[in-house]
């Protein structure tokens, strides 16, 4: 309100605000607060029954592998493989993931979990650790494309990456004091992406194209 | 004796650790102990690779020289089966199992007496399963009985390929790995 | 290439990355066990061989030594305990599967055996204390009791010098999980050893010229005996299978290559050993002649603690960490 932004707000609360939600889907606030949980019954099939027709909401109602609708639009009706960039000389592909342990950067600092996946390693392939002259255990520091560099991080020499990329786990190298355990432990990949690419058609963003090199100095 | 097993199907195991916490939570397990433990091993060269988890713990041995090198009697076998139980009002602290075992499977507590995976005994005497098992997101783990043919570890060992950890020491372990 | 790690964070204290959970406590208690074991073999024998006149300390004044020594061993195995209000369960049962539990016992019936050579031999070793023994009725009678059958007693000292000797290797032999110490040999070298470290320690204590003499003379045999059963170890590790193999290259290249060779065999045996051949040929002059038995006993203390180290870093399992086992200590500040 102080906002001015009154006609967006037509409510006095939020209590207000949860009760329209409610009306929405056929329920009330007073109701849910009588009864906790309310089931609705399925209105769609879970999956597609044998046989049964379905089309999806496009010209041919089928999956369209060719799109006249993407020519319309300018696109390639068929989209091709873009190859990545190749990383530099001396660099690396970023390549980022989770592990089953944590949930996103969140959990590292549980203390069960943190017992399982104390910190993040950077996966380094055998051929490229011999170059770096790196062992398992050995601290680097990564620094991407940006003259960004990471918290240090333990390497592991392993089969499980490619040679022209590392790889880290995501969620770790935590900058907060009050994180008492994973405070400063491993790196973090996400102040390593300083470069994200669209894609053109669906507009989502592909991070895993930032280059990192290693810092094997001073770690 | 009568030959309790657990049954792990590598095919499905992700690696995910919950069995270690499961274990952790339920047997309130110190800080910094395991008594259950996943390996990651990979054989082969990228991109030509095999990967394999493997939940571990005490492989509950009919022949556990962990049992035998007690000097006490306090690490023993529970009600005429495999599970080995380490008895803390009998345990001087001595370690002769922790030598004795070649899994590395057991460990000293905080108050001094040694401890390690019990099946979850407490559990198996209510019909349940070990909490790594029941908790298990991917359904991988399986328990049960050896002596019945019929039950479900029977069959898998049975109808599938599976191996025990190093069965060369001649301790008859009884966690076996599908794969 | 085949590479296994740990998925999940891994660090029991005293199991990994390998074994610690035995070190110098139950290294000094093997070691002053043997020492135990060597007094009571080598004082009997010289009752049994009438060689008083020759051997006065080790037959008179040595005896003393066994019990004392053993309590200091029992001593530290007891600091090694980690349950330690519970050290009488080793004495509400027997196992007869666990080599700990006849450990136990023998160490319990060393004891009186021990204490009876003393008796026979105080009055002739340790006047003053036999005097006090002497006065109460029954410590006459016990002394003359235990003097009257001295023979008989020194004869009933040894199969407990030996079985102690040898429990203290087999002790180690038993463990089929840790291939260095996976070999019966033990039990014999730990014996020699035993011998040889008594021996070294009567020619050390000893006044007369005629005892160090006999005890040199006596020790050098037990060295090139010891000698020769490193030798049967080391070749009965040799051909074995992978595990024995891996225990053996941790001397030959591995990490325990040094202390084994240059501390345990070079400067425990092979110096000491050298020192007493030249001084059996010599007029025995004084002045460094307590050098070669310190050696030996110094030896004899790096057998064991070398054994228990090695053994302890052999296995069938290596777990090797992927994520720093350091950082679970955060858990607990």
């Amino acid at each position: 309100m102080r906002l001015g932004l009154e006609k967006y707000f037509p409510w006095k609360d939020y209590t207000e605000v949860i009760d329209w939600q409610l009306h929405q889907v056929g329920s009330s606030l007073e109701e849910m607060q009588r009864i906790g949980v309310k089931s609705f019954p399925r209105r769609t099939a879970v999956y597609l029954g044998k046989d049964e027709d379905y089309p999806f909401p496009t010209p041919s109602g089928k999956i369209e592998l060719f799109s006249e609708q993407l020519a319309e639009q300018g696109f390639d009706p068929m989209p091709r493989y873009t190859p990545p960039d190749p990383a530099p000389s001396g660099f690396y592909h970023l390549i980022y993931g989770r592990m089953p342990a944590h949930t996103f950067s969140r959990t590292t600092n549980n203390a069960l979990l943190f017992q399982v996946m104390p910190e993040n390693t950077v996966w380094v392939n055998p051929l490229t650790a011999a170059d770096w002259k790196l062992t398992n255990g050995d601290h680097v520091r990564l620094k991407n494309q940006d003259g960004v560099v990471s918290n240090r991080v333990r390497v592991r020499v392993t089969e499980r990456i490619g040679p022209n990329a590392v790889f880290m786990a995501h969620g770790f190298g935590h900058t907060s004091r009050r994180l008492r355990l994973a405070y400063k432990v491993g790196a973090s990949d996400t102040e390593l992406i300083t470069r994200i690419k669209m894609d053109p058609i669906t507009g989502s963003t592909g991070m895993r194209v930032n280059f990192v090199t290693f810092v094997t100095q001073e770690v | 004796m009568a030959r309790y097993a657990m049954v792990i199907d590598t095919r499905l195991c992700i690696g995910c650790g919950d069995c270690v916490i499961a274990c952790k939570t339920e047997n309130k397990v110190p800080d910094g102990l395991n008594r259950d433990w996943v390996l990651e091993i990979t054989r082969g060269r990228y991109p030509d690779l095999y990967t394999e988890f493997r939940s571990e713990r005490c492989n509950h041995c009919s022949r556990a020289t962990c049992v035998e090198a007690c000097p006490t009697g306090a690490s023993h076998y529970w009600e005429d089966t495999n599970i080995v139980l380490v008895d803390p009002d009998r345990c001087t602290g001595c370690k002769a199992c922790i030598a004795a075992c070649p899994y590395n499977a057991r460990f000293v507590r905080p108050e001094g007496y040694v401890s390690k995976c019990t099946f979850c005994v407490h559990r198996v005497e209510k019909g349940l399963e070990p909490a790594c098992v029941s908790t298990c997101p991917t359904h991988c783990m399986h328990f049960g009985t050896l002596d019945d043919p019929s039950t479900e570890v029977s069959r898998l060992l049975a109808s599938r390929k599976a191996t025990s950890l190093m069965p060369e020491t001649g301790n008859e372990p009884h966690v076996y790995y599908l794969s | 290439m085949i590479e296994e790690v740990l998925a999940t964070a891994r660090s029991n204290p005293l199991v990994d990355p390998s074994l610690t959970i035995w070190s110098w406590e139950i290294a000094i208690y093997l070691f002053l066990g043997g020492v135990t074991a060597g007094i009571m073999c080598i004082s009997a024998m010289i009752a049994l061989l009438n060689k008083e006149q020759q051997a006065p300390f080790a037959a008179w004044r040595l005896p003393l030594w066994a019990p004392i020594l053993l309590s200091l061993g029992m001593t530290t195995l007891f600091l090694d305990l980690e349950h330690k209000l519970f050290v009488y369960r080793f004495y509400t049962t027997f196992q007869p599967a666990a080599p700990m539990s006849y450990g136990a016992w023998i160490l319990i019936f060393v004891y009186p055996a021990s204490i009876a050579l003393i008796l026979a031999t105080l009055r002739q070793g340790y006047p003053l204390l036999a005097s006090y023994v002497d006065r109460p009725r029954i410590g006459t009678w016990l002394l003359d009791w235990a003097e009257r059958h001295r023979k008989g007693i020194a004869l009933g000292n040894i199969p407990f010098g030996i079985a102690l000797g040898i429990y203290t290797g087999i002790l180690l032999s038993a463990f089929m999980a840790r291939p260095f110490w996976n070999t019966a040999i033990l039990g014999p070298l730990f014996l020699v050893s035993g011998l040889s470290t008594a021996a070294a320690l009567a020619a050390l204590l000893g006044r007369e010229a005629s005892e160090r003499h006999l005890f040199t003379a006596v020790d050098v045999g037990l060295i090139i005996t010891e000698l020769a059963i490193i030798a049967l170890l080391l070749i009965s590790l040799a051909i074995g299978a992978r595990l024995q193999l891996q225990a053996l290259e941790s001397i030959f290249g591995g990490p325990y290559t040094i202390a084994f060779w240059l501390w345990f065999v070079s400067l425990g045996l092979l110096v000491p050993l050298i020192l007493e051949i030249r001084e059996l040929g010599s007029t025995g002059k004084e002045g460094w002649v307590f050098l070669a038995p310190i050696l030996v006993l110094v030896g004899g203390f790096l057998l064991r603690q070398i054994a228990i180290d090695i053994g302890q870093d052999t296995g069938w399992t290596h777990l090797s960490a992927q994520f720093d086992p350091s950082l679970l200590e955060r858990l607990y500040h």
